[in-house]
């Protein structure tokens, strides 16, 4: 039988992290380390500089076991951002998870390697993986085990003055995975 | 959204179906490659046949998978893929169709003839082991 696959949003501490299933459903980045913050702690207009979400981290998490394996992990945008101008979105992939930190309200903390240590590198521009040239997410699974499995795709938005207040159109991140 | 499995038919007319009559599964590994004729992607609901891979070389080496794509914000798409890949010389050579298990399209297969890095429907599989080595070619000896 095919596997079930969950996206999980890891919050909380490293120690005991929340795994919440949030495949089906919008989740929002906010300045709270919250995995359904809802409007609460939105991100604000800066008049300079650069104000960030915590960073959201997600990983795949295999509910039932797959007959064979699953591997072969892809993670793309529809490569044109929505959310207007002034809000980017960088992301990265990490092989382990870190909580997201920053003053509550007002902005997190970088995603970089030095706050994320198990951060795969620099961020880049998640728009910029697409259909055409996904990102590549290592990692794999087999029966009869089951639970989280592949790199963590780790992403944060970033909001400059020239965004507009409110609440930003959703987007859609895609995952692709083989099964045998 | 189609219920599709496989079933792999031998040289001898005989087949291995994904599942047997009692709900049990034979594993996508457990096919016996060197006697593999035919792979048929079945409707289980419609019992009939969706998609057909003639194998006439053994050095064509069978690949499957169930590609799945998830969207964050809600829904999957699941497509079957099959197809085989022959190494000669140093060319690495591929044919290989999608079947989809989508509601209403439950005609649509898409065939490609290789690997697409620019298309992630169409990219190239992490190869399993047993995928990696052609099954040996049989000459009778007189």
């Amino acid at each position: 039988m095919a596997a079930t696959v969950t996206i999980r949003r890891w919050t909380g501490s490293s120690g005991g992290p929340t795994k919440t299933d949030i495949t089906g459903g919008t989740t929002r980045a906010s300045t709270s380390d919250a995995a359904s913050p809802g409007t609460s702690n939105p991100i604000p207009i800066p008049p300079s500089g650069t104000k960030y979400s915590y960073w959201v981290a997600t990983r795949l998490s295999a509910d039932t076991t797959p007959s064979g394996t699953i591997n072969n992990i892809k993670w793309y945008t529809d490569g044109s951002s929505g959310l207007g101008t002034g809000v980017a979105v960088k992301m990265n992939t990490a092989t382990g998870y870190v909580q997201a930190t920053g003053t509550p309200g007002d902005t997190g903390d970088i995603l970089n390697t030095t706050n994320y240590s198990t951060l795969a590198g620099a961020t880049s521009d998640a728009f910029g993986f697409t259909s055409g040239s996904p990102k590549t997410v290592a990692g794999s699974i087999a029966n009869p085990n089951t639970g989280d499995f592949g790199d963590f795709v780790v992403y944060q938005f970033e909001v400059i003055s020239t965004a507009s207040p409110g609440t930003t159109p959703s987007e859609t991140f895609t995952w692709q995975y083989d099964e045998t | 959204m189609a219920n599709l499995h496989w079933r792999a038919v031998y040289d001898d007319g005989t087949s291995l179906s994904q599942y047997n009559d009692d709900g049990t599964e034979n594993l996508y590994a457990d096919i016996d490659r060197s006697r593999l004729a035919e792979f048929q992607i079945i409707d289980s609901d419609r019992g009939r046949l969706r998609h057909a891979l003639l194998l006439n070389d053994p050095r064509k080496r069978l690949i499957w998978r169930r590609r799945t794509q998830t969207y964050q914000d809600g829904g999957s798409a699941s497509f079957h893929l099959v197809g085989w890949q022959i190494t000669i010389g140093d060319e690495n050579i591929q044919s290989v169709t999608l079947v989809s298990e989508q509601e209403g399209q439950e005609d649509l297969s898409i065939a490609s003839t290789g690997w697409r890095e620019d298309m992630v429907i169409f990219c190239a599989p992490e190869l399993l082991e047993f995928e990696t080595v052609s099954p040996p070619v049989l000459t009778e000896v007189t």
